[in-house]
């Protein structure tokens, strides 16, 4: 009988692993011997990080979807709507249940189930705010934006860890260049709001980032942890006492794991699955994996992450089935680009072991940023590199 | 201390785009009273930067081991 490997959950991480997956285990595939399925709600795939350039008008809709299906190796079945929407990951009957009833056994599991946004834990934050995280407010930011004519500009993460980690920094400095370019700059106070000291928890990168901030007169109000907002009166408080109006507020909201993973008690109390740092298998399950932003790891919520992750998950699980391929360990490998302006960026590049050196921003790193998001479709999520 | 449940254990030798004070800052967020986070670090500069953050935030240090290069330190409500 054939073996099925289920992905619970498609999008970035889920998308590359199975087609990772695919690659790996060809033979096996093409004789029937090996299942691979991917189980996800969405007919559709978002790419996330383009929405914070379409938030500038600098990527379209369009852009950054397409279907999931489009993007898989065609021997790889894929499950949406009910069929794929998971109500419960039951590990110890090795079987994952979808909302049309149906029991979906599985000899291997690979968890990819991603993040979702808790606005509900701080009160009238998701009424008051814009965010580039969520499609539909994104694109409420960019028409906001190019009707914004001078105020205060609030940008706050609820929040760490979130996905997408330098986002809320590229959003400042891009908000900062975009209004100096419309001659906004001097009626506009930009002030950012973190919940730890600093900008970034990174001491390197918080370092080069603050003087960056510093340079372009960005207020930044650090450890800020916001308790709730006003939507009617603009105000946004914090648990250390500080209140400050606003005229656009840009939020980061909190991230938790998948609902999912909640419902069907595997996950801490913020629903992030426990994870073995090296081998990326869910702790006590040896048939298991866990990839992207699902992990309890205290890595970078990004999709580079998963991209890394996706090597070492696809590498383990070919082994555990044809046993001729070793073990291979994550290395708690990351690389974000971070744009610093609306035409220039520098990026970040660590692991477990290594720490980043940022380059001085620059045209280049801009674009390569925006060639690494157009060649997502066609090489990343395929799994062609 | 014997009474203190440890919640979860954190490794934060190679903590990520969060920090150890993000990551630390949630996790002790969620805890309940008798309940505490057991924290691993490299480094005294890292020792340092939670016992202070502990203070300001109201957490307490209940227990710092030193083994080799790393800290072990139990945090609580």
């Amino acid at each position: 009988m054939a073996k099925r490997i289920i992905i619970a959950g498609g999008n970035i991480a889920g998308t590359i692993v199975a087609n990772r997956l695919a690659q790996k285990l060809d033979e096996e595939l093409n004789k029937g011997e090996v299942e691979i399925v991917v189980l996800n709600k969405s007919e559709e795939h978002v790419y996330l990080p383009g929405q914070l350039l379409m938030a500038f008008g600098l990527e379209t809709p369009g852009e950054l979807v397409r279907k999931e299906r489009s993007l898989l190796d065609r021997r790889i079945k894929f499950l949406h709507g009910d069929a794929g929407t998971m109500t419960k990951i039951d590990v110890e009957n090795r079987q994952v249940i979808t909302a049309d009833g149906k029991p979906h056994k599985y000899d291997y599991l690979v968890i990819s189930t991603g993040v979702e946004y808790t606005w509900e834990e701080v009160p009238g934050y998701k009424e008051a705010s814009l965010t580039p995280y969520e499609f539909d407010s994104a694109l409420k930011m960019r028409e906001a934006l190019e009707n914004f004519q001078g105020g205060t500009v609030v940008i706050n993460v609820a929040k760490l860890p979130h996905r997408c980690p330098v986002a809320p920094i590229e959003t400042t400095l891009m908000l900062d260049d975009y209004l100096r370019k419309r001659g906004l700059r001097e009626k506009t106070r930009i002030v950012y709001t973190y919940p730890v000291e600093g900008v970034f928890a990174r001491p390197i990168t918080n370092k080069m980032m603050k003087g960056i901030f510093e340079q372009r007169g960005i207020e930044v109000h650090s450890p800020f942890n916001v308790t709730s907002v006003n939507p009617n009166e603009k105000i946004i408080e914090s648990q250390e006492g500080e209140k400050i109006k606003f005229d656009m507020l840009i939020a980061v909201p909190p991230n938790q794991g998948a609902k999912v993973i909640g419902d069907s008690g595997i996950g801490d109390r913020r629903r992030w699955v426990p994870t073995d740092k090296l081998t990326l298998r869910m702790k006590n399950h040896s048939d298991v994996y866990v990839i992207g932003d699902a992990t309890d790891l205290p890595v970078s919520k990004a999709g580079s992450t998963a991209d890394f992750e996706s090597y070492v998950v696809a590498n383990n699980l070919a082994n555990d089935i044809k046993g001729n391929l070793g073990v291979k360990h994550y290395g708690g490998d990351v690389l974000c680009y971070i744009a610093t302006g609306t035409d220039q960026a520098t990026y970040i590049r660590f692991s477990y072991t290594m720490n980043e050196s940022p380059p001085p921003p620059s045209y280049i790193h801009w674009w390569g940023k925006v060639m690494y998001n157009k060649m997502y479709w066609t090489v990343t999520a395929k799994a062609n590199i | 201390m014997d009474q203190v449940k440890i919640y979860k254990e954190l490794d934060l030798t190679s903590a990520g785009c969060a920090g150890p004070l993000g990551e630390l800052n949630q996790v002790a967020g969620d805890l309940k009273e008798g309940e505490a986070v057991k924290v691993i670090l490299e480094g005294k500069e890292s020792k340092l930067l939670v016992e202070s953050w502990a203070k300001k935030k109201g957490f307490k240090v209940l227990d710092v081991k030193e083994e080799g290069k790393k800290y072990v330190m139990l945090i609580a409500k």
